[in-house]
């Protein structure tokens, strides 16, 4: 029978073991750290990916709705919340000659019943695939062709059935293709050609909802996208679009984007904060357990040293364990962040009531990566003070220590 | 402690989350109205395999054989697994992904019927290596 050396790892992990409680308690604490760091930074990432991908969407500098009706609009890009409000389709006409207008589209709004059985109602937007300059390059990532009557265009959130059809009111209507993930609102929207809303709208009508009675849909519109003339001012056409026509509410696309980023950047900062404290309360704990815990050891250390372990030995120990604790405690936190944190995305983006796209598995992967870095990071940290010490300390003087 | 007796008390709490869950801390949708959803199924179900998994943790607790003992965690691994696919696959839960049964008590269901099949599955290697220990 042969004597394997006592090796350094098989001491840490003996002495590991040893102190169940102990070592079951740190492994908790930077656990929790772990958890912190990866759930920080994927709500982080995922708010600001929420926002920069709005900003790409939104495509106009001005959106001009009926007044009134701003927080509706918001409603539909930024939360899904389905709204449905219209103004007279001259309008349109009426902006096209506004100085400092170099284009403009109109859409048209209608939302769906909770017809069938387990749906939430729909946001449906119409638009002139004529004039469309916000819409049309979203569809054309995904679907090359023109878009025909009775045909629809899916927002992500939306699901077809099996035979990649959708029905509304009563009738079916063939999905051409499903859009890419945005993280805002308008991820729960169906977009169709205004030839398609029409006859949604009758369908609609005849199903019994009664508050299109008087809306003419050939004649009426939601909202008209603008986009401005190059070397015009925004303020300075938003006072023309005002002067030309009563009733109307200019929104900003930009100070909407603003607005959101102002109460992301809070957010964000809280998080930060939030992550940093926590991160620097542990790391205290640590140096204090570790010190606590090495001077109960000392008769242990002065054993080993008198056995032949050199100081610098020991404080290998020390940090071999301190190490396996937090990869330990830091590879399970950051599991069970990952598992609850990408499980619950969707309520976590609901409930934010903000644009939120979560990154992709690279990057996802990159989070955990940096979240368990830290948490590592945190042992060699927490126990190189207890290490200095060990290392320098003389036998004789540790063994005698506190007697 | 005796590791049944954890194990036991752990699949109990798992059993009754997933018994009551859906009905109270990640409800599924409420049908109230003319129409049942599909999530109310669910539910339903959910609280008969919840039961039952309370129950085998029970049972678990008491038992001291081993070979028992790792019947009753394949059992409850089983459990776990039709835990998960009731929402996932043989009833499945309303189409919309920002309705609360699927957004909330899917991946919640999913979280604890994984847990209950990780849980069985390091039952079953201890009491294998119980079992061992005790024919040495």
């Amino acid at each position: 029978m042969s004597n394997k050396p006592l090796t350094i790892w098989q001491l840490a992990v003996a002495n590991i073991k040893r102190k169940p409680l102990r070592t079951a308690g740190l492994i908790i604490i930077v656990a929790l750290v772990a958890f912190v760091l990866f759930a920080g930074g994927i709500l982080s990432v995922s708010l600001k990916n929420g926002l920069e991908s709005m900003k790409e969407r939104l495509g106009a500098d001005l959106l001009v709705v009926p007044v009134g009706y701003d927080e509706g609009v918001e409603g539909i890009i930024v939360k899904g919340e389905p709204a449905y409000f219209y103004f007279d389709k001259s309008v349109e006409t009426e902006l096209e000659k506004v100085e400092g207008v170099k284009s403009v589209s109109s859409q048209f709004y209608l939302t769906s019943l909770n017809q069938d059985c387990c749906s939430v109602p729909v946001q449906f937007i119409g638009f002139d695939p004529e004039t469309d300059f916000s819409i049309q390059p979203w569809i054309s990532e995904v679907y090359s062709k023109d878009i025909k009557d009775g045909e629809l265009i899916i927002g992500s959130d939306i699901t077809a059935d099996e035979n990649n059809r959708l029905k509304f009111f009563g009738e079916e209507y063939t999905v051409a293709a499903k859009l890419e993930e945005t993280g805002t609102g308008l991820d729960q929207a169906v977009y169709a050609n205004m030839n398609t809303l029409v006859h949604l709208f009758g369908a609609a009508k005849e199903k019994g909802l009664t508050f299109i009675d008087t809306i003419d849909p050939e004649s009426s519109v939601s909202s008209v996208l603008v986009r401005l003339e190059d070397g015009y001012d925004l303020d300075e056409v938003t006072h023309n679009i005002r002067a030309s026509s009563d009733g109307l509410q200019v929104i900003k696309t930009k100070s909407m984007v603003t607005g959101i980023a102002d109460d992301l950047d809070g957010l964000v900062s809280v998080i930060y904060v939030f992550a940093a404290l926590f991160l620097v309360v542990v790391l205290i704990m640590l140096v204090i357990v570790f010190s606590v815990t090495a001077n109960e050891r000392k008769k242990e250390f002065a054993t080993l040293r008198a056995l032949g372990a050199s100081g610098k030995k020991l404080a290998r120990l020390v940090i071999t364990e301190a190490l396996l604790i937090c990869g330990i405690g830091g590879s399970a936190g950051t599991i069970v962040s990952a598992v609850i944190v990408l499980s619950f995305s969707t309520y976590i983006g609901d409930r934010l009531g903000l644009p939120y796209l979560q990154p992709g598995i690279a990057g996802v992967f990159g989070i955990a990566l940096l979240a368990l870095a830290v948490s590592l990071g945190l042992g060699p940290l927490g126990s190189a003070y207890t290490a200095g010490r060990l290392n320098r300390r003389e036998v004789y003087l540790t063994m005698r220590e506190g007697e | 402690m005796r590791k049944n007796y954890i194990f036991g008390a752990l699949f109990v709490i798992a059993g009754l989350l997933i018994a009551i869950g859906p009905k109270t801390i990640f409800a599924v949708c409420n049908s109230d109205g003319e129409m049942t959803m599909k999530c109310f199924y669910v539910a339903q179900t959910e609280l008969a395999i919840g039961i039952a998994i309370a129950i085998l943790g029970v049972v678990l607790a008491i038992l001291k054989d081993s070979a028992a003992q790792i019947t009753a965690s394949i059992a409850l691994a089983l459990n776990g697994i039709i835990t998960i696919l009731i929402p996932d696959v043989l009833i499945g839960v309303c189409k919309s992904a920002h309705m609360h049964c699927n957004a909330v008590t899917r991946p919640a269901l999913n979280i604890l019927g994984a847990l209950v099949i990780v849980l069985a599955a390091i039952g079953i290697v201890l009491f294998r290596e119980k079992d061992s220990k005790v024919n040495e």
